[in-house]
């Protein structure tokens, strides 16, 4: 029922035939009750703050990527929220003896759940934008994470969404990429490049881990980031035993699969005493690690984490990595999680500037740079097609915008959206990989 | 508080909320009436502004509120998010800048002035319950966010 989808650009699970976009068979009830017990059980101080501060100016609807597309208010940023910040009130907030007491704010129902589905996954990536434009600064990304995590104890998760993420708590990788298939891959890629692939090492400082999307559908980033630690001198290892970076327990909203996965990756880097866990061309694999590791694992990580970009860039910066010159100009599409969200923004443009690029900057770049549509596993959900590509006209326009020649990002599932974006308006450009620009230029030994 | 570059807003909305924002503050801390009443209760006061000046503040204040109600009306994404909450503060707030000009020429009388005065009270008895309490809120939500971006070095 959810096999994978081998030929199309976009690499998920196939099309069900049948969708199943509620999970168990809880009577409603008991659906709307969890998911607020959910939400409520997550609430932060910070949450708590945003839910009284929102002044319903609609400045967020501006920065999102599914309203400026669509000019659909539904898509409002912080409209997502509506369920739970009517929950909020009634249930939470200061004066919920009030509301509740003369019913002003009627109890959440599961159907108002159901509806609001589509704008909690379909039509959020949890980019972050609407936050930068938020005269009150209210972290809207944050709260639609903490309002997935109610919407996976209510069993109202997407299809495909929840068919991933049950897939990677139960086999180790969202796509299918099992040790046994991890192995074999770095068997083929390792003898079909020349290139030494160390899995398995007992002890090393550098712990690599990988994305099932670069497993599976961009395995030359693998041999990307061998050559280059290889050419390092590094003592690096790829685990079995930890080696998936994606974490759709984050994304589906389960916190206790979230808790799983990380800790997979985290026991590897222990196991091997490493000093630095590396992390893909991924997205919310930073987030998941990065800044939500520690939290997961209970207490501080005994090792540093790193996006690869930022491990290039230190490289670089402290002449241990050798680029030369790459030719034709680049643009480079910022992945939200990295930069905006992630603190990561400079590290790809060292990189780019080590390797001679005649950068043309899109207009905004940085922080303030649009999504690319599929973050969030909205590239894996069918149904939210039409609003990804809709979404993807601004990427494409803010690409041709800035006349470079070649477009580069440090994210296997923005490259998956840009390569699925460009198949759907047969657009004559090629996403790249920043490691694998970086490998393809080592300078010589 | 502008968001970044390249970061689109409402122009127009955000260019009248500073302004009837400003003249709000303007004409409540620095209307010659106020300040003596202010200071009659705790026995300090400050320079006032030119009577002028605060009533060009009123006047901004008055049509950028509503402005302010006419986009609340009109634009789709704003009735969309509107509720009883963003009407009522609205209301709240216009009352005493009604009330107030009513009051006109000084000096005034008891009754319009009580009116006056319990308009106002009306509105503080409400910010902290509604969308008022945005007056402080906007400053731990706004500090919230910075601490815990910051602390990655990161925008958002």
């Amino acid at each position: 029922m959810n096999e994978l989808d081998f030929d199309t650009p976009r690499f998920t699970i196939k099309k069900p035939a049948v969708r199943h976009d509620q999970q168990g068979d809880a009577p409603d009830a008991e659906r709307a009750a969890r998911a607020i017990d959910a939400f409520m059980r997550d609430m932060t101080r910070s949450a708590a703050t945003y839910m009284e501060s929102c002044i319903h100016c609609g400045h967020c609807a501006e920065a999102c990527h599914f309203y400026v597309t669509s000019g659909d208010p539904q898509y409002t940023p912080i409209w997502k929220l509506e369920p739970f910040k009517q929950a909020y009130k009634r249930e939470a907030g200061p004066f919920a003896w009030f509301f509740k007491t003369f019913s002003l704010k009627k109890a959440v129902t599961a159907e108002k759940l159901r509806q609001w589905q589509e704008l909690l996954y379909d039509s959020c990536t949890m980019c972050g934008r609407c936050t930068l434009a938020c005269p009150m600064g209210i972290d809207i990304a944050g709260l639609v994470a903490q309002a997935r995590h109610g919407m996976f104890a209510a069993g109202l998760v997407p299809h495909e969404l929840w068919a991933v993420a049950e897939r990677a708590e139960r086999e180790g990788s969202p796509l299918g990429a099992t040790p046994k298939v991890l192995k074999e891959r770095i068997e083929w890629l390792a003898d079909e490049h020349e290139v030494e692939i160390a899995l398995d090492r007992p002890q090393a400082d550098v712990l690599v881990t990988l994305s099932s999307i670069e497993i599976m559908k961009y395995p030359a980033s693998i041999v990307a980031v061998a050559k280059i630690l290889n050419r390092m001198g590094v003592s690096w290892t790829i685990r079995s035993d930890g080696y998936e970076a994606t974490n759709f327990g984050l994304f589906s909203g389960n916190l206790d699969w979230q808790r799983d996965m990380s800790l997979r990756v985290i026991r590897a880097a222990v196991a091997c005493r490493a000093k630095t866990l590396l992390l893909p061309e991924c997205g919310h694999a930073y987030g998941a690690m990065r800044w939500q590791g520690a939290n997961m694992y209970g207490k501080p990580l005994p090792f540093q984490v790193l996006h690869i970009s930022e491990f290039l860039a230190a490289a670089v910066r402290e002449g241990r990595l050798k680029l030369k010159p790459m030719q034709r100009s680049v643009t480079f599409h910022d992945p939200c999680q990295v930069s905006r969200r992630g603190g990561a923004t400079s590290a790809p443009r060292e990189v780019l500037a080590a390797l001679g690029a005649d950068l043309h900057e899109m207009p905004p770049a940085g922080d303030a740079n649009w999504c690319c549509g599929g973050g969030g596993g909205v590239v894996t959900l069918h149904r939210a097609d039409e609003h990804r590509h809709r979404a993807f006209q601004i990427k494409m326009q803010q690409v041709e915008a800035t006349g470079a020649e070649r477009i580069a990002t440090s994210c296997s599932n923005c490259r998956l959206s840009f390569d699925d974006g460009q198949a759907h308006y047969k657009w004559d450009r090629k996403m790249e990989s920043l490691l694998e620009l970086a490998a393809e230029h080592l300078a010589p030994a | 508080m502008l968001p970044p570059k390249g970061v689109k807003i409402r122009g127009a909305q955000m260019l009248n909320a500073y302004a009837y924002h400003i003249a709000l503050a303007l004409i409540a801390f620095g209307f010659a009436p106020h300040i003596a009443f202010i200071a009659r209760h705790l026995g300090f006061g400050w320079p006032a502004l030119p009577d002028a000046l605060t009533y060009l503040a009123t006047a901004i204040a008055v049509v950028g509120l509503l402005a302010a109600l006419a986009a609340r009306l009109s634009d789709g994404v704003l009735r969309l998010l509107s509720n009883f909450d963003d009407y009522f503060s609205w209301a709240v707030t216009m009352l005493p800048l009604l009330t107030g000009m009513a009051l006109l020429p000084m000096p005034a009388e008891p009754v319009p002035l009580a009116i006056h005065l319990l308009s106002l009270e009306l509105l503080l008895v409400w910010l902290p319950f509604g969308k008022l309490a945005h007056a402080a809120l906007v400053f731990v939500s706004r500090w919230r966010t910075g601490a815990d971006f910051t602390r990655k070095g990161a925008a958002v």
